[in-house]
C-alpha cells in the first residue's frame, strides 16, 4: 500500500508543515527571549518586565475589565438570540442571524471610522470601545451556542419534560440550563481572548487613559527599546495563551481568531 | 393547540433576538448608515491616491491569499488525512500566529528582518553576509508578515474543510486504477474546490482589513486601512476617512457575498 511514492509524499508534506510550525513559533519565542536582555549590565535580567508593568499596568488593568464586559454583555445578547434561532425560528430570524455575522467580513478600522462618525458626540466613551469590540465576539456567542443547540434534540427533550408534567422554569433548569453550560463557557472563553488581543477596531476607538493592551503594544514598540517590546509582548501572551490551551482543551479543534485579531 | 403554542413561540423567538436586533441597529447599521452620508455628502470624492492605495490593497490580500492557498495544500492534507504522532503539538503551533494583531506581527518581522534583525545576524555569523538586514521595511517584509498569520490560518481552515471530504471517493478511484496525478485531478479536486475557494476569501478578507503590519513597517507601500488610519488620526478629515473606509467595506462585502456562492454545499 506504501508506495515509494507515498513515502516521499509524506516526506515533503509533513517537512513543510514543520516548517510552517517553527517559523510560527520561532519569531514569538525570540521577542519573549529578547524581554530578558538587559539593555548594558548584566544579561538576563527581568528589568524591563517591570518597566513594562509599572508603565502599563493601567492598559492592563483596563484590558482585562473591558473584556470582561464584554465577554458578559455578548452573552447577554448573543445567548438568547442564539436560543431562538435554534428553537423559536421565525420568519426573517434567518436573515438576522446572517447579519449578526456580517461584521465578521468588515475590516476593524472602517468599523471604527463608522461608529466614530455615527457617535460623534460620545467620542472617547469607553462604550463605542466595547460596541466596537463586540460587532466581532458576538457573532461568535450566537454561532457557538446557536450550533451547540441544533445538535441536540431539545424540542423532543422539552416536549418529554412537558408531558412528564414539567413546567417551564423546571424545564429551563433541568433540561435547557444544563445544556448552555458548555457552549456558554466556550463562548465566554473565545470572546475573552478577542477582546484581549484585538486591534484593528480597538486601536482607532481607544483613548490614551482608556487603552486596551492590543492597542497599546502600537505605542510599546515605536517608543520602547527591543527589550521592553520583548516583555510587553510577553506579558500579552501571558494573558492569551492560557485561554487558548483552555480553548483547545475544550474544543478539540484549533480556534481561528478571524478578522479581528 | 399547537399553533397557538407556535404563535407564542414566535413571539418568544422575536423577544429573545430584540436586544441582538437593537445592538446591529446601534453598532452596526446605524454607524455605516452615518459613514455613507457623509461620504456621499455633496458628491463621492475620489482621488488618485485613494485609488492607489485601493489597488495596492486589493493586490497585496490576492498575492497573499494565494501564496498561502498554495503552500498550505499539503500541510492541510497532511494534517486532515495522515497519522502522525506530533500532529496536536503542530496544530497548536500554527494557532499561535492567528492570536497576533498586525502591531504584534509587524514588531516580530522587525526582530527577525530588521536592519539588525535576528536573521541577518546570525547568516552575517555563519557566512559573513548579513542576507536580509533591512528586508522588514520593504515590500518582501511586508509579504512576509502577511504570510506569516496568513498561511496558518488558511493552512487551519483549509484541514477542518478537508477533514469533513469522504475518504472513501478517493480510496474507490484507487482501487479502479487512478494514477495519483488522475486521483487528484479527477477525484480530490472537485471535492475540494469549494473550500479552496472558501478559504481563500477567508485569507483575502483578512488580508485587507488588516493594517497594524503596514503601520509599523513600511509607509511607502500605502494601503487603504493605513491610509484612513493617516486621514482620520493626521490629517483630520473625516470626510476623506470616510470615503475610504466606504470603498474599503465594498471591497469586503463583495468578497464576503462571494462566500456563499462558492460555498453552497456547506453551512
Amino acid at each position: 500500500m506504501i508506495e515509494r511514492w507515498g513515502r516521499k509524499r509524506f516526506a515533503i508534506g509533513w517537512t513543510m508543515t514543520v516548517v510552517i510550525a517553527l517559523m510560527a513559533v520561532l519569531p514569538p519565542l525570540a521577542a519573549v527571549l529578547q524581554a530578558f536582555r538587559a539593555p548594558q549590565a548584566e544579561q538576563w535580567s527581568p528589568g524591563s518586565f517591570q518597566y513594562v508593568i509599572e508603565t502599563y499596568g493601567g492598559c492592563l488593568l483596563f484590558s482585562l475589565r473591558l473584556a470582561a464586559f464584554v465577554a458578559l454583555a455578548s452573552l447577554v445578547i448573543g445567548v438568547p438570540a442564539a436560543y431562538a434561532f435554534a428553537l423559536h425560528p421565525f420568519r426573517g430570524s434567518a436573515a438576522i442571524e446572517q447579519l449578526a455575522a456580517v461584521p465578521l467580513a468588515l475590516p476593524g478600522v472602517s468599523v471604527a471610522i463608522a461608529v466614530i462618525v455615527g457617535y460623534a458626540q460620545l467620542r472617547g466613551n469607553w462604550l463605542l470601545l466595547a460596541g466596537g469590540q463586540m460587532l466581532y465576539t458576538v457573532p461568535y456567542a450566537v454561532r457557538v451556542v446557536a450550533n451547540t443547540l441544533r445538535n441536540v434534540p431539545l424540542r423532543t427533550l422539552e416536549d418529554v419534560a412537558r408531558t412528564l408534567g414539567a413546567h417551564g422554569v423546571v424545564r429551563f433548569r433541568h433540561v435547557v440550563a444544563p445544556l448552555l453550560v458548555r457552549p456558554v463557557v466556550l463562548a465566554s472563553l473565545i470572546v475573552f481572548a478577542l477582546s484581549w488581543g484585538e486591534f484593528n477596531v480597538s486601536f482607532l476607538l481607544a483613548t490614551p487613559t482608556q487603552m486596551p493592551i492590543g492597542a497599546a503594544l502600537y505605542g510599546t514598540y515605536t517608543s520602547n527599546s527591543g527589550a521592553v517590546s520583548g516583555a510587553a509582548t510577553a506579558i500579552f501572551l501571558a494573558g492569551a495563551l492560557p485561554l487558548l490551551v483552555a480553548l483547545q482543551l475544550l474544543e478539540r479543534r484549533p480556534f481561528d481568531f478571524g478578522q479581528g485579531v | 393547540m399547537r399553533s397557538g403554542e407556535e404563535k407564542s413561540g414566535r413571539w418568544t423567538g422575536i423577544a429573545l433576538v430584540l436586544p441582538l436586533l437593537l445592538f446591529l441597529t446601534a453598532m452596526l447599521l446605524y454607524p455605516l448608515m452615518r459613514l455613507s452620508a457623509l461620504a456621499l455628502h455633496r458628491g463621492l470624492h475620489v482621488d488618485a491616491p485613494m485609488l492607489h492605495a485601493l489597488r495596492n490593497s486589493i493586490i497585496l490580500s490576492l498575492g497573499v491569499a494565494t501564496v498561502s492557498i498554495l503552500l498550505c495544500l499539503t500541510p492541510a492534507w497532511a494534517l486532515a488525512r495522515w497519522p502522525w504522532r506530533l500532529k496536536v503539538a503542530l496544530r497548536s503551533a500554527l494557532t499561535v500566529p492567528l492570536m497576533f494583531s498586525g502591531v504584534i506581527v509587524g514588531f516580530l518581522t522587525i526582530l527577525m528582518l530588521g536592519r539588525v534583525g535576528l536573521i541577518p545576524t546570525l547568516l552575517a555569523s555563519l557566512i559573513g553576509i548579513p542576507a536580509g538586514s533591512g528586508a522588514a521595511y520593504g515590500a518582501v517584509g511586508l509579504v512576509v508578515a502577511y504570510l506569516y498569520f496568513e498561511i496558518p490560518r488558511a493552512t487551519l481552515a483549509l484541514e477542518s474543510a478537508f477533514r469533513d471530504i469522504d475518504i472513501e471517493y478517493e480510496a474507490a478511484a484507487s482501487t479502479l486504477g487512478a494514477r495519483p496525478w488522475s486521483r487528484i485531478r479527477r477525484v480530490i479536486l472537485p471535492l475540494t474546490r469549494s473550500a479552496i475557494a472558501s478559504t481563500f476569501l477567508l485569507t483575502f478578507s483578512v488580508s485587507l482589513g488588516s493594517y497594524g503590519v503596514a503601520l509599523m513597517l513600511s509607509r511607502r507601500f500605502t494601503i487603504l486601512p493605513v491610509e484612513i488610519y493617516t486621514a482620520y488620526t493626521g490629517l483630520l478629515d473625516d470626510q476623506r476617512a470616510s470615503t475610504m473606509s466606504l470603498m474599503l467595506v465594498a471591497v469586503a462585502l463583495m468578497a464576503a457575498s462571494l462566500t456563499p456562492l462558492v460555498n453552497r454545499r456547506r453551512v
